[in-house]
């Protein structure tokens, strides 16, 4: 296989060229829409706010692609916030506590990804109880209270950028997205994952671990999302037990707009890094407009089920 | 050539939407001035914004209303975020969380933008000036006589509801409650303070299943207008109308029928029109410079002088009561 | 104990008493403990046991029961309905609007059945014909209608008029309202189930939809059904919500697509389809009102809330996994 075969492979596949004009298409349309938006500071700015959800898409791309779901990673978000703020507080040094968040991410995902494979319970079912569980905890934990003052340092991960321009986060974010990308299409547990979200009784059959990988895949995901609470926490600088209501769904559709089938077997994530720029620039672009958040609702729901029936509509088309 | 109707179809529904969304208005030649709430689906909040459309009109700025959908803050700091990226003129916020939106309007006022606050404050290091509908004592004070009016007596366990528990301006009105209470009637007992978090059916659940269980509690505060519809409902299906006092805050609106059935004989407010209205009128001060403390007071239009309850928060006035004799004049 | 089968096969004839009681078998644990719970609740926390903190659960539930009786139907059918609460929500401003400009309770329930029935079968049009995951579909119906909700109704103040609230509010022979309209549904879930072929081709579908195809069963078309069937419950809940509480807030009925899910889950019926029956979600109802009741019974915070109630789903959930393995079944 050639060099250019391959690259063009892994870079260009066709149905993400459309989702790219798309993003072009849609920043130029709200930049002549809206006076002042295009501006290299403000597009990169906006970025602060996709970054948390784009990390967590990223892992929620593996799950899909393997044929589950998480429904809990919103709350699994709250968790980790929650972690960080109280254990800050009651005494823990701010360093210990942000690798206690991330190792409750990791550990939820974990939890979560044992549940679906040795009860052999549905995602849906399972995400959904730890979805309640996991902020419940996050709520008794914190008592309805926030943690909100934090050393000045704290803030490097969610207010600062290189040059002044570029925000940190977005460097984390489109690190692991190269990461993410590479251990998906170019390893053999990225090619595990499409192989269990084909046909999971073929794959099982054919020697592949089918618990480890989903588990893998789970707890991964639960890195991530402690990853992104750290950055969110640092953001705005308080840790509350109701961060990221709804995150959840926000994040499936970018991954299913990015052309990840929810039934699994396909999708790349690079089509999710779409997925994720389409819909958080669109969002962007209408509150900066100054359109009320009540619009914001709308239009996700009706990206997500446009996103869904053009994705049914053109396989068809192409066969 | 699939791959090209696809984007064009897709092309023209994202056209279409970003076409709907658009906010209507031409590039404002005004000052724009972010005017944001704790939650848009608010009687109150909507009431307040068509104050501040008033003024602004009179003063010539542009008001762009905004807030999240629920009571959460992390959407507030984001909308403060936009704001300050498109260098609006000034800020004014209804905060969620006193200390989490305090990085933001920091953001914001070393960008150069005016911030302030009215109705639920921030930490007052993130803003120059506070405009209080009603002095946290002021309001104490009112609710406590309220109650004992309402109650009869002012011995025995009372129930606070209030809305989420961190929200700024109810923590207060519940401290000052515990205080006035305690300096005035001291038998009067704060047996539990429940948060309803601005959900009308939350509120009355919690009501019933509080009532239900502890039956010879005396009253009720609701320290959030969205409660007090629910509340009395409680009261009501359970019975307890007359046995158990319910007063609070009340929005004209979602209480004159139980103003007029009785259910309900007082309940305070100030008028959400004119805190919008006096919002911008600081706004503009500061704007201009003209905001100075060291007078005693800001010039606010039809609302006459406010004064400078401290160096940097203003009053807007005394609280309203309601009751069925005035409660149509009100029209929000 | 009978074996059971790993598929449901679609039944050209009713049932004997005998095969309804081993259909009613994944109900069993979760009747067992609502029962013990009961038990205990009466025992040790003072309060429980009177008739009107009973009569305060039961109605506190029905507005969950009622649509998760509908949303059974729709799980059954291997389908799903999160869209439950915003659906609820613009029911519920169909209605108070109607009422307002019209006044009585009847035509308004019927306007808000027929928007919830039409919004029902957008869902189900999408989700069969349009081939878009139910759990897709339904997400993004629940963000478009609480997004129209909040703006076109945010700001609206609805104080219903006394004879608008005939659905929820009142008690006609000292039985109160929501609790009659909710028996009426439970009534009429039943003889769906049991005595119409809609109903016995819902479990086909729901159980092995391959298998129901293939001996000619409009798979689609009973799918798409069940989700109108969901919708037309959304309208009849939110005219009994609005009996309840009088008043109209556009952030009504938030959260509420959880409690129902957790409510069927709870009950016992299976979340992949064709196993379960329609006192599954009252009893789930019911378990989910009389333990949120008991914590504040006993004064326990209000943040637990969440976490029993997820603790719950998991333990039901887990037990129900346990319960497949050790029988055999395949998930």
């Amino acid at each position: 296989m050639s060099v250019t075969t391959s690259l063009r492979r892994l870079t260009w596949p066709s149905r993400d060229a459309v989702l790219a004009v798309l993003f072009i298409a849609e920043v130029a349309m709200i930049g002549i829409l809206v006076p002042g938006y295009l501006s290299p500071y403000g597009l990169l700015d906006a970025s602060r706010q996709f970054a948390e959800v784009g990390l967590i898409a990223l892992g929620m791309t593996l799950i899909i692609v393997a044929g589950g779901i998480d429904l809990s990673v919103g709350s699994l978000l709250a968790l980790v916030s929650v972690t960080i703020g109280f254990s800050f507080q009651a005494g823990l040094p701010l360093g210990a506590a942000l690798f206690a968040g991330l190792a409750v991410g990791a550990a939820g995902g974990f939890f979560n990804g044992v549940m679906v494979t040795s009860l052999r319970l549905h995602p849906l079912v399972v995400t959904l109880a730890t979805f309640a569980l996991y902020r419940g905890i996050a709520f008794a934990v914190s008592k309805g209270a926030a943690v909100s003052s934090f050393p000045e340092w704290f803030g490097i991960f969610g207010q600062t950028s290189i040059g002044g321009l570029v925000p940190v986060q977005l460097i984390c974010f489109a690190l692991l997205a190269l990461v993410l990308a590479l251990l998906l299409a170019r390893t053999p547990f990225g090619r595990r994952l499409y192989a269990i979200g084909n046909n999971e009784l073929a794959a099982r059959f054919s020697g592949v671990n089918t618990a480890l990988t989903r588990i893998i895949a789970y707890t991964l995901t639960g890195c991530l999302v402690g990853l992104a609470g750290i950055i969110y926490t640092s953001r705005i600088s308080s840790a509350r037990g109701n961060a990221g209501y709804g995150l959840e769904l926000t994040v499936i559709a970018m991954v299913v707009l990015g052309g990840t089938r929810i039934t699994g077997g396909s999708g790349t994530v690079l089509g999710t890094v779409l997925g994720v720029l389409i819909l958080s620039y669109l969002q962007d672009g209408l509150t900066y407009g100054g359109v009320r958040s009540d619009w914001a609702l709308i239009v996700t729901g009706a990206f997500l089920i446009v996103a869904v029936l053009l994705n049914e509509i053109f396989r068809r088309v192409r066969r | 050539m699939g791959t090209w109707i696809r984007a064009v179809i897709v092309g023209s529904t994202l056209a279409l939407l970003s076409a709907c969304g658009q906010s209507t208005g031409s590039a404002p030649t005004n000052a724009v001035v972010g005017m944001l709430a704790k939650f848009t689906s608010d009687p109150y909040f909507v009431a307040a914004n068509k104050g501040a459309e008033e003024a602004g009109r009179e003063l010539g700025l542009t008001v762009e209303f905004n807030g999240p959908v629920d009571a959460n803050v992390a959407a507030q700091a984001d909308i403060i975020d936009r704001w300050v990226r498109r260098r609006v003129a000034a800020i004014a916020v209804s905060a969620n969380d006193p200390n989490a939106l305090a990085p933001a309007l920091k953001r914001a006022a070393a960008a150069g933008i005016k911030t302030m606050s009215w109705d639920a404050d921030v930490a007052p290091d993130a803003r120059p000036v506070f405009l209080s509908q009603a002095s946290f004592e002021g309001m104490g004070k009112t609710l406590v006589e309220m109650m004992v009016r309402s109650a009869g007596t002012a011995a025995g366990d009372f129930l606070i509801i209030t809305a989420v528990l961190t929200a700024p301006n109810q923590n207060r009105w519940i401290e000052e409650i515990r205080k006035y209470a305690a300096a005035t009637y001291p038998q009067m007992r704060i047996a539990a303070v429940l948060p309803g978090d601005e959900d009308l059916e939350k509120s009355k659940n919690v009501a019933l299943n509080y009532l239900q269980a502890n039956p010879g509690t005396k009253g009720v505060f609701c320290v959030t207008g969205i409660a007090t519809p629910g509340v009395l409902e409680a009261v009501k299906q359970l019975g307890l109308t007359g046995k158990v006092a319910v007063t609070g805050l009340g929005v004209p609106s979602l209480i004159r029928p139980y103003l007029k059935d009785g259910s309900l004989e007082e309940a305070a407010l100030w008028n959400p029109v004119d805190i919008g209205y006096a919002a911008m009128y600081i706004v503009n001060a500061q704007l201009k410079g003209t905001l100075s403390p060291q007078s005693g007071y800001v010039a606010a239009g039809r609302l006459g002088k406010l004064r400078f309850i401290a160096n940097d928060i203003v009053l807007l006035g005394e609280p309203l009561i309601f009751t069925k004799d005035n409660v149509d004049q009100f029209e929000f | 104990m009978a074996v059971e089968t790993q598929v449901e096969m679609p039944m050209a004839r009713a049932m004997t008493s005998r095969e309804r009681r081993w259909r009613s078998w994944p109900q069993t644990p979760s009747l067992v403990f609502l029962v013990v719970l009961i038990v205990v609740l009466c025992v040790t926390t003072p309060g429980f046991a009177t008739a009107a903190n009973l009569r305060g659960v039961i109605e506190q539930v029905a507005v969950v029961a009622i649509v998760a009786l509908a949303v059974n139907q729709v799980v059954l059918a291997g389908e799903i309905d999160v869209s439950t609460g915003s659906l609820v929500a613009i029911c519920s401003f169909v209605y108070g609007n109607v009422a307002l400009s019209q006044g009585g309770a009847w035509l308004p329930l019927c306007a808000a059945l027929i928007a919830g029935g039409a919004i029902g079968a957008v869902n189900g049009v999408l989700s069969t014909y349009g081939r878009v995951p139910s759990i897709v579909a339904t997400v993004g119906t629940q963000f478009i209608l609480r997004g129209i909700v909040l703006l076109a109704g945010g700001a609206q103040v609805l104080n219903l008029a006394v004879d608008s609230r005939s659905f929820g509010a009142g008690a006609p022979l000292g039985i109160p309202t929501s609790i009659v309209v909710l028996a009426a549904i439970f009534l009429a879930m039943q003889w769906l189930s049991s005595h119409t072929t809609f109903g016995r081709d819902i479990y086909a579908v729901g159980g092995n939809s391959r298998a129901a195809l293939a001996t000619g069963l409009p798979i689609h078309r009973i799918r798409l059904l069940t989700f109108v069937l969901s919708g037309v419950s959304c309208g009849l809940a939110a005219a009994v919500l609005l009996g309840q509480i009088g008043q109209l807030q556009a952030t009504a009925a938030t959260g509420l697509e959880l409690k129902v899910i957790a409510a069927i889950v709870l009950g016992g019926t299976r979340i992949t389809g064709g196993r379960g029956s329609n006192v599954s979600p009252v009893i789930g109802a019911v378990l989910v009102g009389v333990i949120l009741n008991a914590l504040t019974l006993n004064r326990v915070s209000g943040a637990y809330e969440l976490l029993v109630l997820g603790a719950l789903i998991l333990a039901a959930v887990s037990f129900e996994g346990v319960r497949q393995r050790l029988s055999g079944e395949r998930n």
